[in-house]
């Protein structure tokens, strides 16, 4: 597994180090940002992580800058940590859809546990990123004959429905396959539902 | 100024008071002495009347036994008469001679020729004018006369004789020895008259050194059928005679001091009313004070739930810092780790032990309810300790202090190192403030003045200033917009400044960067009479 990316957003520069070191130790990438300013100003969707945010830094507070990251279709897992146990904060976090929230000062393993389960969100994001991206290579009659073979018909049928030969169908499929990078009917499925193309098309 | 105006009044008030009491006095004065003159001479005047009254009577006695000689006989025995009149005359010197009289029998020439004469000097006095009117007398009749001829004398006339041969008997009587009596009235002039003509007229020596301020008098006429006699006394009263000065003097005298003696007691007890008013202010003062500093200290216990979280919020930085890089450390610790990054780590840990000790004592001063001890102090000179104090500080920040001092800047009552707290902290703010602006020019300036007689201290920065939002909260505890703050420093300024009796703002008018203005109370210029 690559080595997980950490983003640390806090205003306490004590808090900031002590962070950073521990997860550096952990062989994580860290890059700490003391606002959300700068930290906004700096973001690569090139370089993707998760973000550990405290939720009460003055000025733009962490559930702000989840929202701002969003707007721009940033859609990183970010855990909250803060030094207030408050349920309000806590509830509007989750809606924001922060993946976990934590109470400071946190505990390593509580800490690493919150870390493993955002990378595994990261990973679903970007897979699902991949996945929009890969589709988005195909062509109009490519997605229609996709979602046609997604749906469990044969090629014969698909052709009896697009009023085209079966070998146009068989041309279609081969394409499909060498762009998505499987033939497989169920990867094409589980592709299909990641990014919610599994509605039957509009006539 | 204004008490002494009261005072000048209240003597002038003093002295017309004292003025109409002897006034007053005098006056009674002069009213009584008159009266009991009055009645004196009414007194004296009824017992000379008395006198005369019975005097009077005795001729009429003497008259009428004479008569009852002489017409014993025919004629008249005249020797024995004359023995009886001379009797009657040394035992009454006031009957200067007794003559009875026949009519001339020619009826011509004097009025009459005399029998009898006592003494016998009486013999060759001319008859009075009146002698043929006792003639034409009734019988018996006795009448008084006046002859203006001999001033100071009366006679008294009596007919008698047989019908047909009258006699007149004529006594002379010395009215002078008519009022003579043991003891003399007391008065200035003794009149008695007989038909409007005076007969006594005796006006006594009295020394006329001061004008009558009164002429009393007593008028009664003698009871009497044949002689109406008339007997009056005058007194008249001189102004020294009716004023006792003496008495009048005395009086002046001791109600003069019976009023100063008054306004005395009175001024006493009216400054003891006042002190006792004072000393009770004083006291209620005091017992107001100190509930404000119970007060000032339960708020600020009052604020402990809040301060609890802001405790543990405070020390969450402090405390997760500690526990990561203790966990790091324990990574790093382990075989084949970085000794030189272990050894970071250990220091961070030190350096954030310490941050929260920081934090728990700033925590303890503000809780802490040191008694404040309060006296008039030069604000002036506090200002100059608390710039002193951070002096060195600015300057390695780049930072220019200028002091704007008021000379002869009342004092005010304060604690002192309370002051000085106060001033520390806001020069750490605007501090704080300069630090985070690039500006060229980086000045605090410090200005004492006075303002409707309390002084007033303004501390201004030229930094960025204070956003509106934040206004309202400025003096909330925990309130805070630095990262690292606690939001205690002006909270604590406020109950400082608060519990020497004065107040703290921002300014709100400052044009740029932050100012706050501090007003205390002026000490008086002078303790009054409160003890």
């Amino acid at each position: 597994m690559k080595a997980l990316r950490v983003y640390i957003v806090d205003d306490d520069a004590a808090v900031r180090q002590a962070l950073s070191l521990l997860l550096s130790t952990c062989g994580m990438t860290v890059e700490t940002f003391a606002d959300p300013e700068t930290f906004l100003a700096h973001v690569d969707t090139a370089r993707p992580g998760c973000l550990l945010v405290d939720l009460r830094m003055p000025l733009v507070s962490g559930l702000q800058l989840k929202a701002a990251l969003t707007a721009r279709g940033i859609d990183w897992p970010a855990i909250m940590i803060t030094g207030h146990g408050d349920v309000n904060a806590c509830r509007r976090a989750f809606k924001a859809g922060i993946v976990d929230f934590l109470t400071k000062p946190v505990d390593e393993q509580v800490l690493l546990d919150a870390l493993a389960a955002a990378a595994k969100v990261l990973e679903e994001v970007l897979e699902r990123q991949e996945t929009h991206a890969l589709l988005a290579t195909l062509t109009d009659r490519e997605r229609e004959v996709m979602d046609m073979v997604c749906r469990g018909w044969a090629s014969k049928e698909i052709a009896a429905a697009l009023a085209v030969s079966p070998r146009t169908i068989d041309a279609h499929r081969a394409n499909i396959a060498e762009k998505l990078g499987t033939s497989s009917v169920a990867d094409l499925v589980r592709m299909s539902l990641a990014v919610g193309l599994a509605a039957p098309p509009s006539r | 100024m204004s008490r002494r105006v009261f005072a000048f009044r209240s003597i002038a008030v003093l002295a017309l008071v004292w003025v109409g009491a002897v006034g007053g006095f005098a006056l009674l004065s002069i009213r009584t002495a008159t009266q009991q003159a009055g009645e004196e001479l009414n007194a004296a005047g009824s017992a000379l009347h008395r006198i005369v009254s019975q005097r009077v009577a005795q001729h009429d006695a003497h008259l009428t036994s004479l008569a009852a000689l002489v017409q014993s006989a025919d004629p008249p025995p005249r020797e024995a008469v004359r023995q009886v009149a001379l009797a009657i005359m040394r035992f009454y010197p006031r009957i200067v001679s007794v003559r009875i009289v026949a009519p001339d029998v020619g009826g011509a020439g004097g009025s009459g020729e005399i029998i009898v004469a006592a003494p016998s000097e009486a013999l060759a006095t001319p008859l009075p004018a009146f002698t043929a009117g006792v003639f034409a007398q009734a019988p018996g009749e006795a009448r008084a006369y006046a002859d203006p001829a001999v001033p100071g004398r009366y006679f008294l006339g009596k007919r008698a004789g047989a019908p047909g041969r009258p006699l007149a008997m004529i006594v002379e009587i010395d009215p002078a020895l008519l009022v003579e009596g043991e003891e003399r009235p007391e008065a200035t002039r003794l009149r008695l008259e007989l038909g409007g003509q005076s007969l006594v007229d005796r006006a006594a020596a009295v020394p006329q050194e001061s004008a009558a301020l009164e002429t009393l008098r007593f008028m009664r006429a003698i009871d009497s059928q044949t002689q109406p006699l008339k007997l009056s006394l005058d007194r008249s009263l001189a102004l020294a005679q009716v004023v006792p000065m003496g008495s009048v003097l005395l009086f002046a005298v001791l109600s003069l001091i019976g009023l100063l003696a008054l306004r005395y007691t009175l001024k006493q007890r009216r400054d003891a009313a006042r002190s006792r008013a004072a000393a009770r202010e004083a006291q209620e003062r005091s017992l107001l004070l100190e509930r404000e500093t119970r007060l000032a200290h339960a708020s600020r216990v009052n604020a402990l739930g809040e301060l609890a979280s802001g405790i543990a919020h405070e020390l969450t930085q402090p405390l997760t810092a500690l526990l990561s890089q203790s966990q790091a450390a324990l990574r790093l610790a382990a075989p084949g780790g970085d000794a030189q990054r272990l050894d970071e780590a250990l220091r961070a840990n030190v350096r954030e032990a310490k941050r929260a000790g920081e934090m728990l004592q700033r925590m303890r001063d503000y809780i802490s309810n040191r008694p404040s001890a309060r006296l008039p102090c030069d604000i002036n000179a506090v200002v100059g300790d608390a710039a002193a104090l951070s002096g060195a500080d600015l300057a390695q920040r780049g930072i220019r202090l200028e002091l704007d001092l008021e000379r002869l800047l009342p004092q005010a009552v304060v604690d002192p190192i309370e002051l000085e707290q106060v001033l520390h902290n806001l020069i750490r703010n605007a501090v704080d403030s300069l630090d985070r602006t690039a500006q060229a020019e980086k000045k605090i300036v410090i200005r004492t003045g006075t303002s409707a007689g309390q002084v007033v201290i303004r501390v201004s920065d030229t930094g960025p200033g204070l956003a509106p939002a934040v206004l309202p909260r400025l003096f909330e505890p925990f309130f805070t917009t630095k990262a690292d703050g606690m939001g205690l420093g002006l909270s604590l300024c406020a109950t400082l400044v608060e519990r020497a009796g004065g107040s703290i703002r921002a300014d709100a008018g400052a044009t740029t960067g932050a100012a706050f203005v501090i007003v205390l109370p002026a000490a008086m210029p002078r303790m009054e009479a409160a003890q």
